[in-house]
């Protein structure tokens, strides 16, 4: 699904540090409402561009706009549109949840009335209305988590910028989070940067991959995961050989049942089937793990050569 | 929860709900934008007393009151010196922590997107600080007797060195702040810092070492009225621009946002 109308555009978006590290190198992308995600290992670039984007950086070179302005000359006007949650934040422990929000609501220009009920609002989105007057330090880890959106959002922005929001959620407010997201990307413009390829693959209408600052991938999660058609395969596996087995293929997962193993791998472009391996449906993590493994392999024969 | 409920609460000579109810009706009857401004103070003060800064300002009120009685330091001259170490220690003790807690509580960034002006975002925190070293240095000057029996005109000179003391403090806690990480390595290295530079201008035998000094008494007998002027004058105009230079080094600091987050 292409965005309706861009409202969000990278164009040639580079950022190379003092110390000449090269974190991003021509990065385009196009984004219009929806929930767009920003996949990744660690080190990729990922964090670059949403310090560039949260204006906290400063390109090297290229351009980003939104609806059509560059958003380094109105970076003032900007501001008022981003909603941005970091990677690493923190909240004041001593202060209750609506303290926090009415706070921070304040900044964002927002008062009296209008304050109160867009507060009560976020609250009622995140799902922190009962236990608002308590302490930000009694809060568990997913709880923090939710005010942190619900931070983001008190001032509606059009553009909201989410950085590895599900880490250290449990199985449960994961899910939740994900659905809270696509929610908003009904009215806003979400960006999601992670790690964690299924919060991408259940969320995200759009995707883009980096690796080392480069992007090789803009598009659907689906047409990514058309890389690995027809070469994922499922077999069981006596454990006296699944260590020779998993030398010889690239193995995704494995699940263990008494003296036998159940793997999941990928098998190269032109490389033979074991016998008695019965082809799967593949998933976006197991195109992004190929996707992986093909450029460490590639960097490999690089720094050998 | 239950946890939560079975918490004891130290008592307080006014019954909690009464007092909510007394605030609550304080405030229903002001403007939503004098409400803002108010709730903004509270949510400023409140950070910046923690405990710990709560014990040491009353320690600090309590020793100089000791010190004053036990050195008779009951007259201005003597009294002026005590007076400006005051100030700056307020102005250390409530800033050495100030920008550590933003820092270091990972609140930093969630402010920088909302006061995008990082000049804005200086005196956003600043204000309400000046303000409680201003407030809390009141009592210090009150409680001497010449201090209220003075010209009003003499009683504000007073007040205008001590604070330009207090704010060249502030600034230099700024500095070293953004430096170091613990609050309290912060309020040791500034006030060895002032300790000898204070010291270093007020004892040094240099040419015209007076127009630079920290500690210096507005009203000295010393010198005649003209040239008493000029001295003040220049020598309060070289701290200010010191405290600008501070002001921008700090700033500078500041910019560079990626180094105080990480």
């Amino acid at each position: 699904m292409m965005p309706d109308s861009i409202r969000l555009k990278f164009s040639q978006l580079s950022k190379v540090y003092q110390d000449g590290t090269r974190a991003l190198t021509d990065f385009n992308w196009e984004l219009g409402n929806g929930v767009f995600g920003l996949l990744g290992p660690n080190g990729a670039g990922k964090s670059t561009l949403l310090e560039i984007l949260s204006l906290h950086l400063m390109p090297s070179s290229g351009k980003i706009f939104w609806n059509g302005w560059d958003i380094q000359k109105k970076a003032l006007k900007f501001r008022r549109i981003i909603g941005y949650l970091p990677q690493n934040y923190g909240f004041y422990p001593e202060l209750k949840a609506t303290h926090i929000l009415r706070y921070l609501g304040r900044l964002n220009g927002l008062h009296g009335k209008k304050l109160e009920r867009r507060v009560e609002e976020v609250l009622e989105i995140v799902g922190l209305t009962e236990v608002r007057k308590r302490k930000v330090k009694g809060y568990s880890g997913g709880m923090r988590q939710r005010l942190a959106i619900a931070q983001s959002l008190v001032h509606s922005p059009r553009l909201l910028v989410v950085d590895e929001p599900t880490t250290g959620l449990d199985p449960g407010e994961r899910v939740a989070f994900r659905n809270m997201l696509f929610d908003l990307g009904r009215s806003c413009v979400v960006l999601l940067s992670t790690h964690i390829v299924k919060d991408v693959e259940f969320s995200c209408h759009q995707m883009t991959l980096l690796y080392g600052g480069l992007q090789y991938f803009a598009g659907q999660p689906v047409d990514f995961v058309k890389r690995v058609q027809g070469r994922v395969f499922e077999l069981d596996v006596p454990l006296g050989v699944f260590e020779d087995f998993s030398q010889k293929h690239h193995v995704i997962a494995i699940q263990e049942s008494g003296e036998r193993v159940s793997v999941r791998f990928i098998v190269g472009n032109g490389e033979g089937v074991t016998q008695g391996a019965s082809p799967v449906t593949p998933n976006l993590e197991d195109a992004y793990v190929d996707f992986i493994r093909e450029r460490d392999e590639e960097e490999d024969i690089g720094e050998a050569s | 929860m239950a946890r939560h409920r079975e918490k004891v609460r130290m008592s307080s000579i006014i019954p909690r709900k009464l007092a909510k109810k007394l605030v609550l009706l304080a405030v229903k009857f002001l403007p939503f934008k004098w409400r803002d401004v108010l709730s903004r103070y509270w949510v400023q003060t409140r950070l910046l007393f923690s405990r710990t800064i709560l014990i040491l300002v009353v320690a600090m009120f309590a020793f100089f009151t000791w010190a004053t009685i036990e050195q008779h330091t009951f007259r201005e001259q003597e009294a002026f010196y005590f007076l400006m170490v005051q100030s700056i220690g307020l102005g250390i003790l409530l800033h050495m922590g100030l920008w550590e807690k933003e820092r270091d509580g990972r609140t930093f960034e969630l402010l920088i997107m909302r006061i995008p002006r990082l000049h804005e975002l200086i005196w956003f925190k600043l204000r309400v600080s000046l303000f409680w070293v201003f407030f809390l240095s009141l009592p210090f000057f009150i409680g001497y007797t010449w201090f209220i029996s003075i010209p009003v005109w003499r009683m504000l000179v007073y007040l205008l060195f001590c604070m330009t003391v207090s704010l060249f403090a502030v600034f230099l806690t700024s500095v070293v702040s953004s430096f170091v990480h613990s609050s309290l390595a912060t309020g040791i290295i500034a006030v060895i810092l002032m300790w000898v530079m204070a010291g270093f201008l007020f004892n040094a035998r240099i040419p015209r070492i007076k127009y630079f000094q920290i500690f210096l008494m507005p009203f000295n007998e010393r010198y005649g009225t003209f040239e008493n002027f000029w001295l003040l004058f220049l020598n309060r105009l070289i701290l200010l621009f010191i405290i600008l230079a501070l002001y921008g080094w700090f700033y500078e600091r500041l910019k560079k946002t990626e180094k105080w987050i990480l």
